[in-house]
C-alpha cells in the first residue's frame, strides 16, 4: 500500500518518528502488531524492513518510531513530507489483553523495545481493562537519549520508571534491576519488548516469581506474511523437543515460557 | 483483441505464464490477502516431503546486495497434513497448482510422486534435485547426471498422469549436460534456476551469517545467470521451460521467454512486492499489443543473434 508521508522527525541522533497517512493499517491495528516497509524502490536494500505500529488515529495516520541501524533506516530518515513509501500491514499477532487486570501491569521496555507498549497501554486503559495508574513503564537504555517516549506514557497517566546503564537517566543499570524487586513485592502480568537478551533475562525472572509474561520478539524477515519460514523461533513443542514458529505470524507477541531462548 | 497469454507446459494448461515460484508463495493461502490468486497463471507451492520436515535453526535468511541467502532447510507440513489442510484451500482458485516435492534418497521421492499421482486438483510435479543425496555421501542429485536420471526414471516410472518437471540446480558446472539427462530420462519439462549457493560473513564476529553457514542466493543478482542458463539449456532440448530467478518485473520476464522460456516464475520478488506477478502479467500484455504479436508463444526463443 503506497502511503504519503506526513511528517519524518527526528528525536536525537540516533532515533526518528516516521508519521504516514496509511487509513487501511491504521482501521485495523492491534497492539504489537507490525508493518513491512519498503525504503526504497531499488534493489539493495532489496527486502521490506519490519517495524512495530507505534500510534495510530481515526483519520488514518500511523507512526513507526524507529532507530537508525543500517543502511535501511538510514535511508528512511531521509524521506521527508509528502514522499510516499510502500507499507504492507498490519502484519502479525499482537499482544493478547487478559480480561480481568485486577493486579497492576509491568510494561518492560529496552530503548526502541517501547514501539509497540505505548498502543498496549492506550489499549488497556481505553478498553477499561486498567485504570492509568494500575500500570507501570519500565524503560531501560544504553544512555539518556535511548529512553523514548516517556511523554507520551506520562500523558496517559502510566507510572514511568526509567534506567540507564551509564546513569545518565534515571537509576544506574538495567531494567531488570528494576524489574527484580517489582515482582518480588508482587508479582504482576509483564508486557516486555526490546533486545533477545533483555527479554530473556525478563523471561527467566518472570519465571521465577510465576507471573505471566508476553514478549514481542525480532528476527530477520523476508516476506512478513508466512510464506518464507525465514523468520522463526524455537518454541516449546507438545510431542516433540521443540518447534519452529515463525515470528511474523505466530508472534511477534510470544507467551515468554513457550519460548526456548 | 487481447493478446492470446494461454501456454501449455507439457500438458500443464496456464492461463497465462506466470508463475510462483516454490518457496517463495507459502502454500498460497498466505497471499490470498495481498493478491487474487485467480489471476496467477499457477503456484508451485514450498517443497513437500513424505513426512513434516522442522529445516534449519535461525538465522536462516541473511540480505546481500541485490539479493538474499537462504537456508530455510526444506521446512514443510509432509504430505498428509498437505493433503488435509493446505491442498482444499488452493484448489478454490483457478490456478494450476504444482507440486514441488523433494527427498533423501531416490525412494522418497518415488513414494510421495506416486501418491501424489491420484490426487486430481493437481496439475503437475516440480522435482526439487538440489538436496543432497545421503545414500550418495549427500552430493546432490541435480550436480551429477547419472544421480539424476536415475532419479529422474524413478520418479516417471511412477507416473501414470502427471506432467514431471525437472527444476534444475545451477551449482554445476555444465547445466547443458544435466538438462540433457534429464530429457533423456524421462522429464516432461524443466524450470531453471533454483539458487546459487553462497555465503555471507559478519566480519565483526568472524562467524557466518547463516547458522546453516551457506545458504541459497536468490533475487535480482542472480538473473543475468539464470537467463544465460536458461538460452544455453533451450538451444539443448525440446522440452518445454520455465524460467525463473531473479525476477522483478515484466521486463526481467520477457529476457526468460525471449531466452527460450515458455513459462516463468516469480520468487523473491513476491516478498518485496506481493502483486508483482499481477504486475508482470499487465507489463507483459502491453508488451505484446506493443510489438503487434498475438500469442505469447511466439515470443518463445526469439532471440535475435
Ligand atoms: C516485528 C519487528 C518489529 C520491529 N519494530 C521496530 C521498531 O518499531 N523500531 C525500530 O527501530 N526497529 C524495529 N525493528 C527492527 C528493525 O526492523 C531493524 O532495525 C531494521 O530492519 C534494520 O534495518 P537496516 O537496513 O537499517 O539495518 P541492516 O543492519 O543494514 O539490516 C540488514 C538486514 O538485517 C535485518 N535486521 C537487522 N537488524 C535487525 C533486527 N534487530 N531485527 C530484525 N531484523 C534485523 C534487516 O531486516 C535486514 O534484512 C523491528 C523488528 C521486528 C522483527
Ligand atoms: C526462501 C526461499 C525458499 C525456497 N524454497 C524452495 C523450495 O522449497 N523448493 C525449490 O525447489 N526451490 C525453492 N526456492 C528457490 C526458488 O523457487 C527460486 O528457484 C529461486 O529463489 C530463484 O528465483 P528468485 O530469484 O526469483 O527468487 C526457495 C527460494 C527462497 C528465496
Ligand atoms: S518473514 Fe517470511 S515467514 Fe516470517
Amino acid at each position: 500500500m503506497k502511503c504519503r508521508v506526513i511528517t519524518n522527525k527526528q528525536l536525537n541522533p540516533r532515533y526518528y518518528k516516521l508519521t504516514v497517512l496509511a487509513k487501511e493499517i491504521a482501521d485495523q491495528a492491534q497492539p504489537g502488531q507490525f508493518v513491512m516497509l519498503q525504503v526504497n524502490s531499488g534493489f539493495d536494500p532489496l527486502l521490506r524492513r519490519p517495524f512495530a505500529i507505534h500510534r495510530w488515529w481515526d483519520g488514518g495516520e500511523i507512526e513507526i518510531l524507529y532507530q537508525i541501524a543500517g543502511k535501511g533506516t538510514r535511508l528512511l530518515s531521509q524521506l521527508c513530507a509528502g514522499a510516499v513509501v510502500d507499507i504492507l500491514g498490519p502484519l502479525g499477532k499482537g499482544f493478547s489483553l487478559p480480561l480481568t487486570g485486577v493486579r497492576p501491569f509491568l510494561l518492560v521496555a529496552g530503548s526502541i523495545g517501547v514501539a509497540p507498549l505505548l498502543p498496549l497501554a492506550q489499549d488497556l486503559i481505553s478498553k477499561q481493562v486498567l485504570t492509568p495508574n494500575q500500570i507501570t513503564l519500565l524503560a531501560g537504555g544504553k544512555s539518556q537519549a535511548d529512553i523514548l517516549a516517556v511523554q507520551e506514557f506520562g500523558d496517559l497517566g502510566v507510572r514511568v520508571k526509567i534506567c540507564t546503564e551509564d546513569g545518565s537517566f534515571g537509576q544506574k543499570g538495567l531494567v531488570t534491576d528494576l524489574l527484580a524487586p517489582l515482582l518480588q513485592t508482587a508479582p504482576s502480568p509483564v508486557f516486555a519488548c526490546g533486545p533477545t537478551g533483555m527479554l530473556k533475562a525478563v523471561a527467566e525472572l518472570c519465571r521465577q516469581y510465576q507471573t505471566p509474561c508476553q514478549v514481542s520478539l525480532e528476527a530477520a524477515m523476508a516476506c512478513g506474511v508466512g510464506a518464507c519460514q525465514g523468520c522463526v523461533v524455537k518454541t516449546q513443542a507438545e510431542h516433540a523437543d521443540f518447534k519452529f514458529q515463525r515470528v511474523c505470524c505466530e508472534g511477534p507477541v510470544f507467551e515468554a515460557e513457550k519460548v526456548i531462548w | 483483441m487481447p493478446p492470446q497469454l494461454n501456454v501449455n507446459i507439457a500438458g500443464i494448461k496456464l492461463k497465462n505464464p506466470v508463475l510462483a515460484a516454490s518457496g517463495t508463495f507459502g502454500y498460497g493461502e498466505e497471499y490470498s490477502r495481498w493478491l487474487d490468486l485467480n489471476q496467477l497463471g499457477g503456484i508451485v507451492v514450498k517443497g513437500l516431503s513424505l513426512n513434516p520436515h522442522q529445516g534449519n535453526p535461525p538465522p536462516r535468511i541473511v540480505e546481500t546486495p541485490a539479493g538474499m541467502l537462504n537456508a530455510i532447510g526444506l521446512e514443510n507440513v509432509g504430505l498428509k497434513v498437505f493433503l488435509e489442510e493446505k491442498l482444499p484451500f488452493l484448489t478454490r482458485f483457478d490456478t494450476a497448482v504444482i507440486i514441488n516435492i523433494w527427498g533423501k534418497e531416490v525412494a522418497d521421492y518415488v513414494t510421495i510422486a506416486k501418491e501424489l499421482d491420484s490426487v486430481r486438483e493437481i496439475a503437475g510435479l516440480e522435482l526439487n534435485v538440489s538436496c543432497p543425496n545421503i545414500k550418495k555421501g549427500g552430493i546432490s542429485f541435480g550436480t551429477n547426471p547419472d544421480l539424476l536420471m536415475e532419479l529422474v526414471q524413478a520418479v516417471r516410472s511412477q507416473l501414470t498422469r502427471l506432467p514431471l518437471i525437472v527444476k534444475l540446480s545451477p551449482n554445476v558446472t555444465d547445466i547443458v549436460a544435466i538438462a540433457i539427462a534429464a530429457e533423456k530420462s524421462g522429464a516432461d519439462a524443466l524450470s531453471l534456476i533454483n539458487t546459487l549457493i553462497g555465503m555471507a560473513i559478519d566480519v565483526k564476529t568472524r562467524r557466518p551469517r547463516l547458522a546453516n553457514i551457506t545458504g541459497g542466493l536468490s533475487g535480482p543478482a542472480i538473473h543475468p545467470i539464470a537467463v544465460r542458463m536458461v538460452w544455453q539449456v533451450a538451444q539443448a532440448v525440446k522440452l518445454p521451460i520455465i524460467g525463473l530467478g531473479g525476477i522483478m518485473n515484466s521486463s526481467d520476464a520477457l529476457e526468460f521467454i525471449i531466452a527460450g522460456a515458455r513459462a516463468v516464475a516469480v520468487g523473491t520478488a513476491n516478498f518485496i512486492t506481493p502483486q508483482t506477478s499481477i504486475e508482470i502479467l499487465n507489463g507483459l500484455r502491453q508488451y505484446l499489443v506493443e510489438q503487434k504479436i498475438e500469442d505469447v508463444n511466439e515470443l518463445v526463443g526469439s532471440l535475435a543473434v
